[in-house]
Order: structure tokens, then C-alpha cells, then sequence
């Protein structure tokens, strides 16, 4: 089970997570701070959140498993 | 098809001063039509790359693509910029230093002072009835700003526009050590009085900080602070100068914002998009590599434009029209990965309060022709000159 988490104090509001994995992630419109979208996670977005994670200049988003 | 190998190769040199505003954009859909990555003998040689899917794979590598030889053509290695002209591990240790600067909670913190600032020079630009928006606003803006986040005295950051457009011109020649000199030179005295009269500023925090366990060392200081005082101000400056002249061409877009004030985000992105302040950044190969179809040397340097990538067909429909309703996420008017822009948090917050601001005020106009730099140090194309003023209200 692949476990995701943004670190919110570290997220720069870059956006890069939305244009790698956009059906996990997303931006408060009043902050700019990343979010993870409501649901659970797709096997078919395991690879998408693992390039969102690679491509954050923040380092914020870690995933496990 | 991607390779370009012919003898003569395409002519681009980043230090041309042919290559400005709006030749500059036909040269780079000239290099996107002839397959995207082009040999350019120009500068000792290298590879420009143009289409957006090579440009971001390339800036996601940096393993493959390093910073370590400087990210200006030619990649000599020489007069490395903190901390983008490093690679991991000792960028990973700089940039963290940095970033405390520049977080998203203390942009935030710095949200009043910002607006404030803004609305004081729009307002003094207002009462002299316009005038040259670079100089009256888009320049003093970030100046101001690095006062507030670094903690440098305005005596010196009245010197940076003079001693950055000093650097600028010795690219084109031969040696920039002179000027790099004079730079360090004024960030060495700020070192000097912040020591002598300790604050609580990113310059005294500086004195005191650690690079990867060990105290950080002074020329470590100056680079790092040479960048505040270089990248801090000159892509703002543009970017800035160019939101107001992209008011004025389009006055329809103008007139969209002063209806709906929250369009500003999506405008900045789209100028951010269209013309990207900073445009070409060098890496060097570190392994035999590809490059979309063009199969790159070990060593070889390789220039990424963001601009040009910014303006792939593939990527963005319609791809030179000003936009500023369409997606433009994804952009890499920033960069990508690990070297993207570590004031872009900043920056952004800056240009929506400056649009905002110029958008509670009567129409903004014409007043004269603008003026557009070459690429300064073969990356920034900004406006040298832009009058303007606002419509008197009837």
C-alpha cells in the first residue's frame, strides 16, 4: 500500500506535484500550499506520485511503500 | 531527424546582440522546426534545446546533466554562482541555507511590507503623471524587497543595477573578473558591517550559519549573497517591467483584470509562460547521453532554453499568443527540479500585488516607444525602457 504525505511546511507552492500526479494532488487557491485530493490512492498513480515526489524542489512529499 | 550535424551548424550565440525582442523568439522556432536539439558552434560549441519534453527531462537529470561547469555558455567552470552552479551534495546544503530566506511563511510574513511597497511606487509613478516604468517601478520593487529579506543597506543595493549591467557587458567581451570583483567587493563590506553591528537579517545569520557540518566559509558568504544581489533582482525587474508592457498591448486583457482583479494569478503564469525572463541555462554532460533523438557526447555542453520550451506547439497550443486565460501550468519559466528558482514563492506573491494594484488604477497607457534588452549574460530579456502612464480620470 503506498503511503503519501506532504510535508506543508516545506511545500513552496511550485506546483510540479500537480502536473506529475494531477488526480492525487493539488493547490489551496488562498495559500498555494499542496494537498493530497480526497480518496485513495490508484494503483495507476503509484508511478505519477513517485515523479511528483522526485520533482519537488521542496522536498515535501514523501512516499512509502 | 533531431540531428543537426551540417558543417556550418546553427548559428546562435547566446551574446549576440542581434538577438532581442521579437527576433529572438524566431530564432528558437527555427531550432524547435529543425527537430529541437541543435548543434551550435558558437561559444566553443554546444547543444540548444528547445522542445519542452527534453528541456524538463534534461533539468530533472542532474546527474546526467550537471551544474557543476556553470550555467552560462561556455560551461568553463569558472566564477561558480551559488548555489546554482552545484551539484548535490553541496547544492542540497546551500540551497536549504537560502530557502530560509525565501519560505512560503516568510513570504507571507513579508506580504504587508510587499504590498506596501507596491502601492508606494505605483503611487509615486501615478503623481509624476507616468514615466519609465523600469526605472520608477519594475527596478526599485525588488531593490526594496532585498533590503526587507536579506538585510542589505539601500546605499548598496543602489550599486547592484550598475555592477549587474557591468557583468552583463563583460560576457560579451572576455573577462567578467573585474566587475565579479567589484560585486564581491560590496558584498564583503556588507559581511564587514553586519559583523561590526550585529542584526538579526539574513546577512547576520549568515555569519554564523554551517555547511554540511563545518562553518560556512566567507567566500561562501559572498557568493551566496552575490546572488541575492544579482538573481534577486534582475528577473523581477523584467518580469515586472513586462506584465505592465503586456497591459498595454493587450488592453483587452487589461480591461478583463480590472473587472476581475483574481485573473492576476493566471496572468502572471501566462507571463511567465510567453516570455520568460530567464531563458537559456547551460549543463554539461556527465555521461553519453540522449537528448530526445540526438544522441550528446560525454562533456558536452548542452544550453536549455526554458523560453523556447515555454513556447512548444506540443505542449502549448497556439503557442506565441498571450493567453491569459489558458493552463499554463507546468511552464518552466522557473526551471524544474532541484535548481528551480528558490525566490519563485516571492516572486509570484510580488507580480499578483503589483498587477493588482495597477489594475485598481485608471487604464495604463502608452507613452512613448519600449525599448527591449538583448540577452544579458546570453539568459535575461527584459525591457530597458517603458513609458507609460495612466489615463486621466474623467
Amino acid at each position: 500500500m503506498t503511503d503519501v504525505e506532504i510535508d506543508e511546511t516545506a511545500c513552496c507552492g511550485y506546483g510540479n506535484c500537480l502536473v506529475a500526479a494531477p488526480e492525487v494532488f493539488d493547490l489551496h487557491t488562498d495559500t498555494g500550499i499542496a494537498f493530497l485530493r480526497p480518496g485513495r490512492l490508484r494503483e495507476a498513480d503509484r508511478l505519477a506520485v513517485r515523479e511528483a515526489a522526485a520533482d519537488c524542489p521542496a522536498r515535501a512529499i514523501t512516499v512509502r511503500g | 531527424m533531431s540531428t543537426v550535424a551540417d558543417s556550418t551548424g546553427f548559428g546562435f550565440d547566446p551574446y549576440d546582440p542581434e538577438l532581442t525582442e521579437p527576433a529572438v523568439w524566431d530564432r528558437y522556432r527555427a531550432a524547435r522546426n529543425l527537430g529541437g536539439t541543435v548543434r551550435a558552434l558558437d561559444r566553443d560549441g554546444f547543444w540548444l534545446v528547445t522542445r519542452y519534453d527534453e528541456v524538463r527531462t534534461a533539468l530533472r537529470d542532474p546527474a546526467t546533466f550537471s551544474s557543476a561547469s556553470g550555467h552560462r555558455i561556455p560551461t568553463d567552470g569558472s566564477r561558480r554562482a551559488i548555489p546554482i552552479d552545484f551539484d548535490p551534495p553541496l547544492h542540497t546544503a546551500y540551497r536549504a541555507l537560502m530557502a530560509e530566506a525565501l519560505s512560503p511563511a516568510r513570504v507571507r510574513a513579508l506580504r504587508p511590507f510587499l504590498a506596501e511597497v507596491v502601492t508606494r511606487l505605483v503611487d509615486d509613478f501615478a503623481a509624476a503623471g507616468g514615466g519609465d516604468f523600469v526605472s520608477a517601478v519594475a527596478l526599485p520593487l525588488p531593490l526594496q524587497v532585498l533590503t526587507e529579506l536579506v538585510g542589505f543597506s539601500g546605499e548598496t543595493v543602489a550599486q547592484f543595477r550598475a555592477l549587474t549591467e557591468e557583468l552583463w557587458s563583460r560576457y560579451v567581451d572576455v573577462d567578467p573578473a573585474e566587475s565579479h570583483r567589484r560585486l564581491w567587493e560590496l558584498m564583503r563590506a556588507e559581511l564587514a558591517d553586519h559583523r561590526a553591528r550585529p542584526r538579526d537579517d539574513f546577512v547576520g545569520s549568515l555569519l554564523h550559519a554551517e555547511i554540511e557540518g563545518r562553518p560556512i566559509r566567507e567566500d561562501e558568504q559572498v557568493g551566496i549573497l552575490a546572488t541575492f544581489a544579482v538573481a534577486g533582482h534582475e528577473t523581477t525587474m523584467n518580469a515586472a517591467a513586462t506584465l505592465a508592457w503586456l497591459l498595454m498591448e493587450h488592453p483587452e486583457a487589461q480591461a478583463a483584470l480590472r473587472a476581475d482583479p483574481t485573473r492576476a494569478r493566471a496572468f502572471v503564469e501566462e507571463m511567465l509562460r510567453l516570455r520568460s525572463p530567464a531563458q537559456n541555462f547551460a549543463r554539461r554532460a556527465t555521461c553519453p547521453a540522449q537528448v530526445g533523438g540526438t544522441a550528446v557526447a560525454e562533456g558536452d555542453a548542452v544550453l536549455l532554453s526554458l523560453a523556447a520550451a515555454n513556447r512548444d506547439p506540443e505542449r502549448f497550443p497556439d503557442p506565441d499568443r498571450f493567453d491569459p486565460d489558458r493552463d499554463a501550468r507546468g511552464h518552466l519559466a522557473f526551471g524544474w527540479g532541484i535548481h528551480q528558482c528558490i525566490g519563485a514563492p516571492l516572486a509570484r506573491t510580488e507580480f499578483v500585488l503589483l498587477l493588482e494594484e495597477l489594475a485598481a488604477r485608471p487604464p495604463l497607457r502608452a507613452a512613448g516607444p519600449p525599448a527591449w534588452s538583448s540577452l544579458q549574460g546570453g539568459n535575461h530579456l527584459g525591457l530597458t525602457h517603458l513609458p507609460l502612464r495612466f489615463e486621466e480620470e474623467t
